[in-house]
């Protein structure tokens, strides 16, 4: 029961709520895994808007022909802006945690199709 | 016999006359919670008295200032406070008891705090004397029950039944023979059964099977519930329900 982790609240410790328009990373907390990392310095951790994951998704859905999660739509587009500080020969890699099957009802929705 | 009110509920001025009224009535521990935004632990009565309360802006600093004009009140009766975690974590463990203690708290019990991530709460509660009530439940192993009840003091709350607070129709024959089985364990200290009940009767059962108290909570906020429009029937409604729960732990001395 519980967990002890980086958590959305007010000072008084109440919860407060999210928005999201993946429903995967619609939650007040994280995973305590992610706390040890990057309490630890393991890892970096960056913030992405709707708008902009769904830049993320529309990138990877027209150059590769892969419609990604909009979870990982995320990472895609952080990544499209961090690849500007590489050169070409260097490579990044983007975990594609989830397929976007799942999320076409809801980016149709938000792009208006 | 345990009443259990939610903080600052339905609004402060109306919250400290429903205490009283419990008072009256002749509860012998009086609980209050400090309303938080995710009682996962909680039922849809005590749920919307949360709401309510979190609505009008009550912060756990108000709830502990109720409870020093409480036990202004009544220094003789108990106070329990019922808190989830995190508002606790987010005061600090130990200015959270300091000033629990400072405003007449006897014990804290925290549902979402297993007694295995306890130490430094216990340390604090501790230093400013103040009890660690823990909880267990009918499944709860022995191992682990004799684990509780070793980092319990004041009392054990013993969860009745497997589900969230809310009042229920019928007591289980599982809360019966729970109440017998932690009692034989429980050494000298003291067992009050909580969560689901409701009635008189169940009140009457669960200490003719061993627990010391009976703990209500939802059957007292549903009548704050039900009468919001009228504080003065609550008041009445309160005092009465408690004076009948009260007079079902006195039948079998």
């Amino acid at each position: 029961m519980g967990m002890y982790t980086y958590v959305l609240q007010d000072q008084n410790g109440q919860i407060e709520t999210t928005d999201s328009i993946s429903a995967g990373l619609d939650y007040s907390a994280v995973g305590p895994e992610h706390s040890h990392l990057m309490m630890t310095g393991r890892t970096k951790y960056a913030a992405v808007t709707d708008a902009e994951a769904l830049d993320g998704f529309k990138l990877l859905s027209e150059s590769e022909g892969i419609i990604p999660a909009l979870e990982p739509s995320h990472a895609i587009s952080y990544a499209s802006k961090l690849v500007k500080r590489y050169g070409s020969k260097d490579s990044v890699i983007i975990n594609l945690s989830g397929r976007g099957d799942k999320d076409v009802e809801t980016v149709a929705k938000a792009l208006d199709y | 016999m345990v009443a259990y009110l939610t903080g600052g509920d339905p609004k402060p001025k109306i919250f400290l006359n429903n205490v009283v009224a419990l008072a009256e009535g002749g509860a012998d521990i009086i609980e209050i919670g400090i309303p938080f935004s995710d009682p996962i632990a909680d039922g849809p009565v005590i749920q919307s008295s949360s709401q309510r309360s979190l609505a009008h802006g009550t912060t756990p600093r108000i709830v502990l200032e109720e409870c020093r004009e409480i036990s202004g009140i009544y220094p003789e009766i108990p106070l329990v406070i019922l808190t989830y975690y995190n508002p606790v974590l987010a005061m600090g463990l130990d200015h959270f008891m300091r000033k629990a203690r400072d405003s007449g708290v006897s014990g804290v019990v925290v549902p979402d705090l297993p007694v295995e991530e306890s130490g430094d709460y216990r340390a604090a509660a501790f230093k400013n004397g103040v009890d660690t009530i823990f909880l267990t439940a009918p499944n709860t192993s022995e191992t682990r029950l004799v684990k509780i009840i070793r980092n319990s003091t004041g009392f054990l709350y013993l969860v009745s039944l497997f589900g969230v607070t809310g009042p229920r129709d019928s007591l289980s024959e599982l809360a019966l023979s729970s109440a017998k089985h932690v009692k034989n364990l429980s050494g000298g200290l003291p067992t009050a059964a909580g969560v689901g009940i409701s009635r008189p009767e169940h009140v009457s059962a669960l200490i003719r099977s061993g627990a010391d108290g009976a703990i209500v909570g939802s059957a007292l906020v549903r009548l704050v519930n039900e009468n919001l429009g009228d504080p003065e029937e609550t008041v009445e409604a309160l005092k009465r329900k408690t004076m009948d729960l009260k007079a079902a732990t006195r039948r079998n001395s």
